[in-house]
């Protein structure tokens, strides 16, 4: 099972930082591992119902952490947490 | 005549039902929730079912309008772009609406995930093999008695006679069929984005899950739109070409045996464009099932 990013909108903390946090818990928490990878940022963003702007930020101070890097293989806006990349699932059986 | 009408329809739910395995797309949902979905749901089958029907007309139009049977030719695309028109009207106007706590799974969803195999290697090498058909009725045909190119195929039989056939499926209907083609194909991959894209209205696994059956069927129905954008063409160009090679009155042996096999080919796509029709028509649908082991609505790991 994926675990989930939550964006609460009264919250005072602005919604790019609410998910840097959560997925910093999540991979100090061994939840996502080397290797998994993020998200396409507009697939996030409109699956929260978010800016890909917002996204983007996340998911640029997390490069600038050191947590995640550019995944070469598919292109520069995806982003994964180590240099293997996760294949597709195939979903329809 | 009519003997063949029903060949060519038994083999197409025949190849229909080899695509997609009907008993694949079953709603998996808690009982709580199945009201919402399935609603979605049946929204979205009655804007593919508008979609369809608007690409039944439009085509029937398009296939009167333009010279020399180009209109017929366009009109397999235009009923697929109606087609898939239907299916991204579907998907933005089932879009959840967001209010309150916002969830979503940290997952990665690609267009590659939600792609039915057999359909879409179906329609990749029917859309190669339209392309290699097109460069070669292109690179063979000539002008016509009225100058227009492409639209006759010539030959010199001997030092003081020529034999000219038409119409052939040369420059004046491929450049055309080539950019309508690549116009519907690109509006293939965007709706295939969209359906991608959209947000799952919740996150909780069972949710997913059943919005992946969606998204699978919305995918399907787009590749099986694409397959007629293809396959009808393929028909027609092949069907066209290979009776003219047949039947050319000076055919070298190399001409006969290609006729042949486009003959053939041609047989396969029309089987091919019906499969996708029946696909589109009375594809699988969508049964809510109780799932055994749901967990509790609207369930979120983080806070």
């Amino acid at each position: 099972m994926s675990p989930a990013l939550t964006v609460t909108p009264d919250d005072p903390t602005p919604p790019s930082e609410q998910l840097r946090r959560q997925l910093v818990d999540l991979i100090e928490g061994g939840q996502l591992v080397e290797g998994e990878r993020l998200p396409p940022l507009r697939q996030l963003a409109g699956d929260l119902g978010l800016a890909v702007g917002t996204v983007a930020r996340t998911y640029r101070e997390l490069e600038a952490a050191g947590w995640s890097g550019p995944d070469v293989a598919a292109g520069p806006a995806s982003r994964l947490l180590r240099p293997s990349r996760l294949r597709g699932s195939g979903r329809c059986g | 005549m009519n003997g063949h009408v029903g060949v060519v329809l038994v083999l197409s739910f025949i190849l229909a039902l080899w695509l997609v395995r009907p008993s694949r797309l079953r709603l998996k949902l808690d009982p709580s929730r199945q009201v919402a979905l399935p609603a979605g749901h049946r929204k979205a089958v009655g804007w593919r079912w508008a979609g369809l029907v608007t690409g039944v007309v439009v085509a029937a139009s398009t296939s009167a309008v333009g010279p020399l049977g180009l209109g017929l030719m366009l009109s397999p695309t235009v009923f697929g772009l109606c087609v898939i028109g239907g299916v991204v009207v579907a998907e933005l106007t089932t879009m959840p609406r967001f209010e309150g706590v916002r969830t979503a799974a940290l997952e990665t969803r690609t267009v590659g995930d939600y792609l039915p195999a057999r359909l879409g290697g179906l329609v990749t090498g029917s859309t190669i093999g339209l392309g290699a058909l097109l460069a070669t009725t292109t690179l063979m045909g000539s002008a016509d008695h009225m100058g227009l190119a492409g639209r006759s195929l010539s030959r010199s039989c001997s030092p003081v006679y020529s034999a000219v056939t038409g119409p052939w499926p040369g420059l004046f209907w491929s450049v055309p069929l080539g950019i309508a083609v690549a116009v519907g194909l690109l509006g293939t991959v965007l709706a295939l984005r969209v359906v991608v894209l959209r947000p799952p209205s919740g996150w909780a696994p069972d949710l997913v899950a059943a919005v992946d059956d969606l998204r699978c069927r919305a995918a399907e129905a787009v590749v099986a739109a694409a397959g007629v954008m293809v396959a009808a063409p393929v028909f027609a160009v092949a069907f066209l070409a290979g009776g003219r090679l047949v039947g050319f009155s000076c055919a070298p042996p190399s001409w006969i045996v290609l006729g042949i096999r486009l003959l053939a080919v041609s047989a396969l796509m029309l089987v091919v464009s019906g499969g996708c029709l029946v696909l589109l028509l009375v594809g699988p649908r969508l049964r809510p099932v109780e799932s055994a082991d749901t967990p509790v609505a609207g369930q979120a790991v983080r806070q």
